[in-house]
């Protein structure tokens, strides 16, 4: 289930859906009778037992969530809460991209496995937390700053490229909502050479892998998602911010 | 097969018929208006286009005449006319895009790629007719690219029978606009035997819908207004006719049906159509009223597009 077309994600949605061979619905594609979830389709309305939505929760179900939501499904939920439709994934598991408990993850690992973790986590302040966030707004310069809830690199601030009055502004908002933002060092991220409108030049790439945990335990894909900032400096790989995306090569030793 | 995936495939084809039949029009007002002022030529070549287009009066709101100038931009460049030859390729691409996956590789280029060159063209003011006239070359190159990519490279499922019948009814619909705003010099009464005026406003009727060639194959007679008539309406091997269209649509239709299970009101209609067509004689149609049989034609037509949306569209 997608926003449509004009997703900057468009593309992998309708990617996905044909590799899978699953159809590719929009909300007004679908529609509730009786807490059952149809399909509108050339030979009238399908069941639908399993939704995998790319929607964000507040535009899912206008019923229960945002009502002026054109995306999603009236009834949904209600559909959902009576067992007869799954989705993944499920309503509320944002909480695990929330930003302030990526924090924990080294306590997490050591809870879970009784051993130390084998990658060290970037350095993080929590701003709800008096002395972090004194150190925070001491050295807003040279941190990135982002909100906890936030995605797609909206909301956030990078220090060492902001200019002082982008600064400011943004002290005044992390003070009045301390708790809704944490701080990392400003990672020095690798450039690759790429293809802009002036020629081929450096920018930045980050590289997103993907980990699968099922019955059988976990299992890292070969590859990844090589994502590239095209602005000149830019260290906004994102999607939704015009970052765009590399060939992933990974070498035998 | 979702609904929305039917009507954006029926959508794409049936845009993309109009900006190949715009073209046409505008084609056979360029060729007019190369006549000779005397033969009636000139002028009436381009107000036809605007007739026969179906966008008169959107036109005649924005310009007091129809001036060649003002009708090469509004026909084929216009953002404000949603038929203009732009407007339809840029619904048709939308269309088209938002079933990416349901199209061939081929058919997507095709529609894409021409999304993609319209800008060379600009808003076309600098264009002489020459220029102008490749460009209404490149427009029924577009159709071609995009109708033979889905012929040679689709599967021969729903999502194919939706393309054909968004193509053949678009068509169909064409044609019968084209004899509606006609009719009248198709009419017996006014023929001057000889007349220069009729001689070459028939033969714009034939050229706007590729059918001169056609009609010495199928009459081996001089260009005479029954015939005309007969050969847009009724001549089931003409690929533009009423009846060509409707052959089409309840073959497509009756494919459907098959895959599907049932059939319904669209097929019903498609084949009522055809058969009140078949069993026209054009002697007939001239005797109870060309204009009337052209009317109700029209109104079967757009209820057929109806009729199908609710069937299977929505």
């Amino acid at each position: 289930m997608t926003p449509g077309q004009y997703n900057s994600a468009f593309y992998e949605h309708s990617f996905l859906a044909d590799k899978l061979g699953i159809e590719l619905v929009e909300g007004t594609d679908l529609f509730v009778r009786d807490e059952v979830v149809y399909m509108r389709t050339t030979e009238g309305p399908q069941r639908v037992d399993v939704i995998y939505r790319r929607i964000d929760d507040d535009y899912l179900d206008p019923l229960v969530f945002r009502p002026d939501s054109a995306l999603g499904v009236p009834g949904l939920m209600g559909a959902y809460l009576a067992g007869n439709v799954t989705l993944a994934n499920a309503v509320g598991t944002g909480v695990a991209d929330d930003k302030a408990v990526y924090s924990y993850m080294p306590e997490i690992v050591r809870f879970f496995t009784g051993a130390d973790p084998i990658l060290p986590n970037v350095p993080t302040w929590r701003c709800r937390e008096p002395e972090a966030l004194t150190y925070v707004l001491e050295h807003l310069a040279e941190l990135v700053v982002k909100k906890v809830d936030g995605s797609g690199g909206y909301g956030m601030l990078v220090g060492p490229t902001s200019s002082t009055t982008e600064i400011e502004d943004f002290r005044a908002k992390l003070k009045a909502e301390p708790e809704s933002y944490i701080a990392q060092p400003t990672l020095a991220l690798s450039t690759c050479p790429t293809f802009v409108e002036s020629g081929v030049a450096p920018r930045h790439v980050d590289l997103r892998p993907f980990v699968l945990t099922g019955g059988d335990g976990m299992r890292i894909t070969r590859g990844g998602l090589t994502r590239v900032a095209i602005k000149e400096g830019s260290l906004v790989v994102n999607s939704s911010q015009g970052g765009g995306t590399k060939d992933t090569w990974v070498l035998d030793r | 097969m979702l609904s929305r995936t039917a009507d954006n495939l029926f959508w794409a084809s049936r845009y993309v018929e109009r900006a190949d039949f715009i073209a046409r029009l505008l084609d056979a007002a360029l060729r007019l208006s190369a006549l000779p002022t005397s033969y009636g030529g000139a002028g009436t070549g381009w107000e036809s286009a605007i007739a026969c287009s179906g966008s008169a009066a959107l036109f005649y709101e924005r310009y007091g005449d129809a001036s060649e100038a003002a009708v090469r931009y509004f026909l084929a460049f216009s953002p404000e006319n949603p038929s203009s030859i732009r407007s339809c390729l840029e619904i048709a691409r939308a269309n088209a895009r938002a079933v990416r996956t349901a199209l061939t590789t081929e058919m997507w280029e095709a529609i894409n790629d021409a999304w993609n060159q319209l800008d060379r063209f600009g808003r076309g003011e600098h264009m002489g007719r020459e220029e102008y006239g490749e460009f209404l070359e490149w427009v029924k190159g577009v159709a071609l690219a995009f109708d033979g990519s889905a012929r040679r490279t689709m599967l021969r499922n729903d999502a194919y029978w939706f393309l054909r019948l968004g193509g053949a009814i678009e068509r169909a619909d064409d044609t019968a606009r084209i004899l509606d705003v006609k009719y009248h010099v198709l009419l017996p009464e006014s023929e001057r035997v000889g007349g220069g005026l009729d001689y070459f406003q028939w033969t714009t009727i034939l050229r706007e819908v590729s059918a001169l060639t056609a009609y010495r194959w199928v009459y081996r007679d001089s260009v005479k207004p029954w015939l005309v008539a007969d050969l847009l309406i009724l001549n089931r091997q003409m690929p533009r006719s009423l009846a060509s269209c409707y052959d089409t649509m309840v073959r497509n239709l009756d494919m459907l049906g098959d895959a599907y299970g049932r059939r319904g009101p669209s097929q019903r209609l498609a084949r009522n159509v055809l058969a009140r067509l078949t069993g026209s004689k054009i002697e007939g149609v001239f005797q109870s009223g060309l204009h009337e049989y052209i009317t109700d034609f029209l109104s079967d037509n757009a209820k057929l597009g109806q009729t199908l949306a609710e069937q299977y569209l929505v």
